[in-house]
């Protein structure tokens, strides 16, 4: 069972780092499309990975064997706010991914040219990077308190 | 043979549906324990069946996207990314909220 987890935090933290490959591939002056769709792609397919090998290790084991620990322990609240919200946030990262690299593939051209488009663009890759600090370090606290 | 391309304003709308089923299921489920119930039985798990619905929008407004191809490179509306931005944001804070009352 810990094999998953450690799955889902190694491939979560590479889900992440693909992201910021992104928002700073997005940066440049030149834009590389070649690096923002692989950059993309990975991302996307980590957190695809990261939800099921996390998702079966919170059903399977987390639910019924460390949450109670968590909750009975000194500090409750990890379990309460940092999990409760985690684990819901978690869900928003594979769909803004997949539509960033669905971007990247269909409209590539045109975040090249257009620099309204392009901001939109950034505003959305900064969010998914966001939000993957946000779940790590949850897991950070989560896991101190277990 | 004319070239398709696929239906993006479609994708973008399957993605904002998605977000918002996350935001309004993860608070109304922890808000109306029936409706959680009813997704822990149906999917033996609440966060497995937010997760599967999720995925289901999605694929589905995918498929649409890919049925409804077009044979002109239309132009994605600039709004529609930035309705998904805002949504996603609103949706986050919501749930970070929503888990602090509840924590502290």
């Amino acid at each position: 069972m810990t094999t998953f987890l450690i799955a889902h935090i190694v491939i979560g933290l590479i889900g992440v780092m693909a992201s910021y490959a992104v928002l700073m591939g997005l940066l440049k002056k030149r834009l590389s499309l070649a690096f923002l769709k692989t950059a993309g792609f990975a991302a996307f397919l980590a957190y695809i990975t990261s939800w099921v090998t996390g998702g079966y290790y919170y059903v399977l084991r987390y639910g019924p064997v460390v949450k109670p620990i968590i909750k009975d322990g000194g500090s409750p609240w990890a379990h309460a706010f940092f999990m409760e919200a985690k684990e819901h946030i978690f869900l928003f990262m594979p769909v803004l991914a997949f539509v960033l690299w669905v971007l990247f593939v269909a409209a590539g051209a045109r975040i090249e040219k257009d620099a309204r488009f392009k901001s939109a663009i950034i505003a959305l890759a900064s969010l998914v990077t966001a939000l993957g600090i946000y779940v790590a370090l949850s897991g950070v606290v989560i896991s101190g308190a277990h | 043979m004319t070239r398709r391309f696929l239906n993006q304003a479609m994708v973008l709308w399957g993605a904002i549906i998605a977000v918002l089923w996350i935001s309004l299921s993860t608070i109304f489920g922890e808000l109306l324990q029936p409706f959680k119930d009813f997704l822990a039985v149906t999917f033996t798990h609440h966060w497995i069946g937010k997760s599967i619905i999720t995925v289901a929008i999605v694929f589905l407004f995918f498929c649409a996207a890919w049925m409804f191809r077009r044979t002109d490179m239309q132009t994605i509306p600039r709004g529609l990314v930035w309705l998904l931005f805002w949504v996603s944001l609103c949706g986050v804070i919501a749930i970070i909220i929503f888990f602090a009352l509840h924590a502290f």
